[in-house]
């Protein structure tokens, strides 16, 4: 009976010991497959790293952690002293005077966004808030406004919430009021602004408003979230109390113009402070404002210490300098691009949907309805669509245009009704309340262009000497913004070659002695004088005739210089006399030679199905023209009625819609790869293979990667890079955000953490100083080096086509070129450290609103001269490293399929060598594995590692695209090849940053041992069990025998 | 009927939570959300698998067959818990990703991601993987009892 007993006992442990050998030996799977996010979440290190900082070839500038840090603060205090905009400055409101007591009103004055630490602030232990700021400078502050604010209103406290997935409480900070961090997915906006009949409720002492002492300033700060996957409604504001108002969320709602009243009652002057990175709707507190205030300064989305900067500007401790890169309107309604904006169904999208008819996917109904960015539904996601029918006008480009169209050009009804907001006939002056590039300044000074050189070559230079003169009495730094005009011919309007009536080029910043002047010598490639032509040359052109350039403050300054030199008066309906110095550049005939060639390469129209007419074969859509600005200004093509069924392409639209970009082909066998004992390391890699792509070593290399592998790396790049077979590459983690590395580096000798994502994307958009943005870059690319992190989806450079989208703070400026310059600074100054940066999200990420399929429509010119734009300078005339695409289409083609945007212009036309990734790819039937093979794709990005096959799913096909494997891709060589080819420009790139300066080493983590040891001991015990139990059952039937 | 055993009842609740767990798996694959379609490699056929092996092998303890049925029957039982066991770290390792999206993205986009039919989705996986789960324990703490109550 005893060995009965002991029989089942290890019967019992023989079962648990096989359950916990299957858990370990699948779990040690699970675990490697997911190395990176648990390291993150346990604290341990699966990878050292082996750097030897005396042979690294990319040094770092700082001997010690205290010197980076403190590198990186100044230039974050920079950001605020050169980004900080007095957009208006009544009745000497500013600069601050320390004499007077500073009375702070709204919630953002407490709490400026963003209140909270993560991606996009830092929170170091002594980030400076506005509070501090200004007392650090010292300003007093009323002490019994903030009391009830702080106290009362905003009650900042550790409230205990239900965790997400365990439901357990746990400690979160909150406030009793705060305004609304994330606006949500075309959502309604809540405005959680107290009004001042609340402050008594909330905490405000009856006699509140006597503590206010006579001469106070106020300084009001409003602000307003955003966010990814973030994208406002125009019309969907709500008021504090939670009732619909209909008005615009980023416009001031009446609670906010009702403190606005209470600081006008009981301050001697107001001070508004715009505390967000989408341009809001300011009318009420401007000029004629039924509230209007006396100052409006715009402070970005700060950080932890641009407020420091922010203070000394508005003390006049230094000058501003700062400029707005966005135009502020009386209503967005009047931005010709928000006519069309969030997208909506095609009339018969479910034509693209299929039952079971896709041959990738057998037996599979997939829709066609729209889907959360995040996946999870079965659709191809091709059913909305926008059509940008504005073309080049967005912002000032359409603003200022019309306003010159207006005085000079009467014949093209710029003066219509359409689009007009504000009357009933279009006033720039009604519609335009601050111009791009406008920001007053303290110190009286003027700017001259004094020369304009133009170097016709393909990688000539236009070179621009302004003066500054300082008439002021006080030495001070002082903007120049180089603008130009092209001349709209008779072939423009022929063949609907737009032109902005002003260009913005660039800028640059000198300091001026009082009563002195400076010469600013700027630059800016002389390709960025070219318009594309589309219809007739197919190339970019330039126009005969006169160029003006001129140096102005501000975009509409600059046009006023043009009409002038022109001999335009206020006469003519001018709002402003003015005599700024324009210098004429004449070119004698139209050249479309010059920059129809690009790198070696030829440049002709490569989007051409990014057109919806393209499509439907008629004239569906009417794009915008200055020649005719009420006969082409746009109407909602979501109102109008496109059918997929009727289109003359009908079969390669649908194909298109539904990610067959590229067919899996059959017929070509791909050479296997073949171990020749070749490997990426230092040795191999000289200054000849790293200066040179097409040094034989790189084909050598990446041939000896095989089918699965070279497939499988591309498809499955995860957020690291895997350690190829036959390469050995190092591991290379990825790592947000845009402003900064968000990993800190805890120093061991004394405990303390320093976490360098301190930057702004807005502030330092609105320095307009590309300087800064370098020094950024080697701030960014030196904070890398100290954290052995070396690859940093590091800045945003989308063009901001509407205010309403939730990445705008990410993104630099409606304008293309201020962009392209902001992006040429951070992205060099990176690279001349190593890093690999790679800027968000390339290709029309204009509204996050189901960014994850929506189809964007546009002209050709509009594709490459404005979002391209603002990437080219980054990718192209700096040695960017890296870039993620947009989740989007462009026309119906998905961004990342968009072999002519990344490998003909990308790597052709600019020869670009970096990486180039997805975002994060969560929908298999919207993402299609060989068509972002063959549009160069270098890493597709998902959460998982160590999974670069294409053999990881059942039977050894794909996990992800299950009809892809080994043997349905070895007889597609161009497919293979192109992988390998992607490969080879992903370890050029390693090969020219920092990650050659390291090599990386795997180790076992505790987890690892235990996970190891678990198996070890579980197989042996589960054995030693059945053994013991076999025996055991068969002494007790022989005993019973 | 004869008295079954305390191993035959908690044989029968783990065979009992497995198919449990397959019904509620055909849920997630069939409902609305994130995980439809998203089946996991040989899942059901593992589970199925399991589930004959504990039937099984309660069906031969009902013959007096000698070391052979002991020895087969074991096996059948000590083969269940492995076999449930590996479903359950299939389905974990087919399911962590998307909940690692649900749960834990960001605060921005959490209201983009957590939609009502992904969090059912991602509920109804968790449901599956703790029925498994406990089916696992079951099996185990059944595989220490004998099916047959002893003779007289």
């Amino acid at each position: 009976m005893k060995s009965q007993k002991f029989a089942s006992l290890f019967r019992g442990l023989a079962a648990l010991m096989a359950c916990l050998f299957v858990v370990s030996s699948l779990g040690a799977g699970i675990t490697e497959n997911y190395r990176s996010q648990l390291d993150g979440m346990l604290g341990t290190s699966s990878y050292v790293t082996i750097n030897d900082e005396r042979a690294a070839r990319f040094q770092k500038d700082y001997a010690t952690i205290e010197d980076m840090m403190a590198a990186a603060k100044a230039i974050a205090i920079r950001e605020g002293e050169e980004g900080t905009v007095v957009m208006k400055n009544d009745n000497d409101v500013l600069p601050l005077s320390k004499d007077n007591e500073v009375v702070l009103f709204g919630l953002a004055a407490y709490a400026p966004y963003p209140y909270a630490n993560g991606d996009l602030k830092a929170g170091n232990a002594d980030a400076v808030d506005l509070v501090a700021a200004l007392e650090n400078a010292g300003v007093t502050i009323n002490e019994t406004v903030k009391n009830f604010y702080v106290n009362g209103i905003l009650n900042k406290h550790v409230e205990m919430v239900p965790n997400r997935w365990t439901g357990e409480l746990q400690e979160s900070v909150g406030y009793d009021n705060i305004y609304v961090a994330a606006p949500g997915d075309m959502a309604e906006y809540q405005i959680v602004e107290v009004p001042p009949e609340l402050f008594e409720e909330k905490g405000a002492p009856a006699d509140w408003k006597d503590s206010i002492k006579a001469g106070s300033v106020a300084i009001v700060v409003f602000a307003r979230g955003a966010g990814e996957g973030n994208t406002y409604a125009p019309g969907s504001a709500l008021n504090y109390a939670g009732e619909a108002t209909g008005k615009d969320p980023l416009a001031l709602s009446d609670d906010e113009l009702a403190v606005i009243d209470v600081a006008k009652e009981t301050c001697g002057k107001v001070l508004v402070l715009i505390n967000s990175g989408n341009t809001m709707v300011l009318r009420d507190i401007a000029k004629g404002g039924a509230h209007e205030v006396d100052g409006i300064a715009y402070i970005g989305v700060i950080n932890d210490y641009q407020l420091t900067g922010v203070a000394r500007v508005l003390l006049g401790e230094v000058n501003a300098t700062g400029a707005l890169p966005d135009t502020y309107v009386a209503d967005n309604a009047s931005n010709p691009a928000v006519v069309n904006f969030g997208g909506s169904y095609y009339a018969d999208y479910e034509i693209v949907g299929v039952e079971g008819t896709d041959p990738r996917y057998p037996g599979e109904t997939i829709g066609n309805t729209k889907a959360s960015s995040f996946g999870g539904t079965t659709t191809y996601n091709g059913g909305h669509y926008i059509v940008e029918a504005e073309g080049i006008y967005v912002g000032y480009k359409y603003f200022e245009t019309r306003y010159y169209d207006s005085i000079m050009n009467p014949a093209y009804n710029a003066a219509s009704a359409a689009g007009a907001t504000q009357g009933a006939s279009w006033d720039y002056s009604a519609e335009v309340l601050y111009a791009f590039g406008h920001g007053l300044s303290y110190l009286d000074y003027t700017q001259t262009l004094k020369s304009v050189n133009v170097d016709l070559t393909e990688n000539g230079d236009i070179t621009a000497v302004v003066e500054i003169r300082n008439n002021s009495d006080k030495d001070g730094q002082f903007l120049a913004q180089l603008y130009v005009q092209q001349p709209y011919t008779d072939y423009d309007r022929e063949n609907l070659v737009e032109k902005s009536s002003v260009m913005f080029l660039n800028s640059g910043k000198a300091q001026v002695k009082a009563g002195g002047t400076a010469d600013v010598t700027i630059t800016v490639p002389a390709k960025y004088l070219a318009s594309y032509d589309y219809k007739q040359a197919k190339t970019w052109i330039l126009d005969d005739g006169d160029y003006l350039f001129t140096a102005a403050a501000g975009s509409h300054a600059a046009v006023n210089n043009f009409l002038a030199q022109q001999g335009k008066t206020a006469a003519d309906g001018m709002d402003a006399e003015v005599a700024g110095a324009v210098v004429v550049w004449n070119l004698a005939a139209m050249d479309n030679k010059t920059f129809a060639t690009a790198n070696g390469h030829a440049v002709t129209n490569l989007a051409d199905d990014a057109d919806l007419n393209y499509w439907t074969g008629t004239d569906t859509v009417t794009y915008l023209s200055r020649q005719d600005w009420e006969g082409t200004y746009p109407v909602n093509y979501n109102d109008v009625e496109v059918k997929l069924a009727d289109s003359p392409r009908k079969d390669e639209w649908i194909a298109e819609l539904r990610g067959q970009t590229y067919t899996v082909q059959n017929n070509s066998p791909a050479a296997e790869g073949v171990d020749k004992g070749l490997r990426f390391n230092a040795a191999s890699i000289q200054d000849e293979q790293r200066d040179d792509i097409n040094d034989p070593y790189w084909d050598d290399l990446v041939h000896e990667i095989t089918i699965d592998e070279a497939v499988g790396a591309v498809i499955h790049g995860g957020s690291t890079s895997d350690t190829l077979t036959n390469v050995d590459n190092p591991v290379v983690v990825q790592n947000e955000g845009v402003s900064g590395f968000t990993s800190g580096y805890t120093d061991e000798a004394t405990g303390k953490t320093y976490k360098f994502n301190i930057h702004s994307q807005t502030l330092i958009g609105s320095s307009f100083n590309p300087d800064l943005a370098y020094e950024w870059g080697l701030i960014e690319g030196n904070s890398g080096l100290w954290l052995n992190r070396f690859h940093l989806w590091g800045t945003g450079l989308t063009q901001r086509r509407t205010p309403y989208n939730g990445r705008n703070y990410e993104y630099i400026s409606e304008d293309p070129m201020l962009t392209n310059r902001i992006g040429y600074g951070i992205l060099q100054g990176c690279a001349d450290k190593g890093i690999i940066n790679g800027p968000k999200h390339m290709g029309f990420n204009d509204q996050e609103h189901n960014r994850g399929g929506v189809s964007a429509y546009m002209t050709e010119q509009k594709f490459r001269e404005t979002d391209m734009r603002g990437f080219q300078g980054g990718l192209s005339d700096a040695k960017g490293l890296g870039v993620m695409i947009a989740f989007n289409r462009i026309g119906a083609t998905n961004a990342a399929h968009h072999a002519e945007m990344l490998t003909t212009m990308l790597r052709d036309e600019w020869g670009y060598e970096g990486l180039i990734s997805t975002d994060m790819m969560n929908n298999k039937y919207y993402f299609n594995a060989e068509s972002m093979v063959m549009s160069g794709i270098t890493q597709v990005a998902d959460f998982a590692q160590s999974d670069n096959h294409i053999n990881q799913g059942e039977n050894g096909v794909d996990k992800t695209w299950a009809y892809l494997s080994v043997d349905a891709v070895k007889n597609d060589s161009a497919l293979v090849e192109k992988a390998r080819e992607n490969l080879k420009y992903q370890l050029y790139t390693f090969a020219n940053s920092a990650v050659l300066n390291v090599t990386t080493e795997r180790v076992n983590t505790w987890w690892d041992n235990a996970v190891s040891a678990t198996k070890t001991v579980t197989m042996v015990l589960a054995c030693l069990s059945c053994a013991a139990w076999l025996a055991l059952t068969l002494i007790a039937k022989k005993k019973e025998g | 009927m004869k008295k079954l055993t305390a191993g035959v009842w908690i044989t029968c609740v783990a065979a009992v939570l497995a198919i449990a767990a397959l019904c509620v798996y055909g849920v997630n694959i069939g409902g609305e959300g994130y995980y439809k379609d998203a089946a996991v490699n040989n899942f059901t056929l593992v589970v199925c698998g399991a589930v004959l092996c504990l039937a099984a092998a309660i069906a031969l303890y009902q013959f007096k067959g000698g070391k052979v049925v002991e020895i087969v029957t074991g096996v059948l039982r000590v083969a269940a818990c492995a076999l449930i066991a590996f479903g359950l770290m299939n389905l974990i390792a087919g399911r962590v990703d998307g909940l690692g999206y649900i749960y834990f993205s960001n605060a921005d986009v959490a209201k983009e991601v957590q939609t009502a039919a992904n969090l059912a989705s991602a509920q109804t996986a968790i449901w599956s993987m703790a029925l498994l789960g406990t089916a696992m324990l079951a099996a185990v703490i059944a595989a220490f009892f004998s099916l047959r109550k002893k003779d007289a």
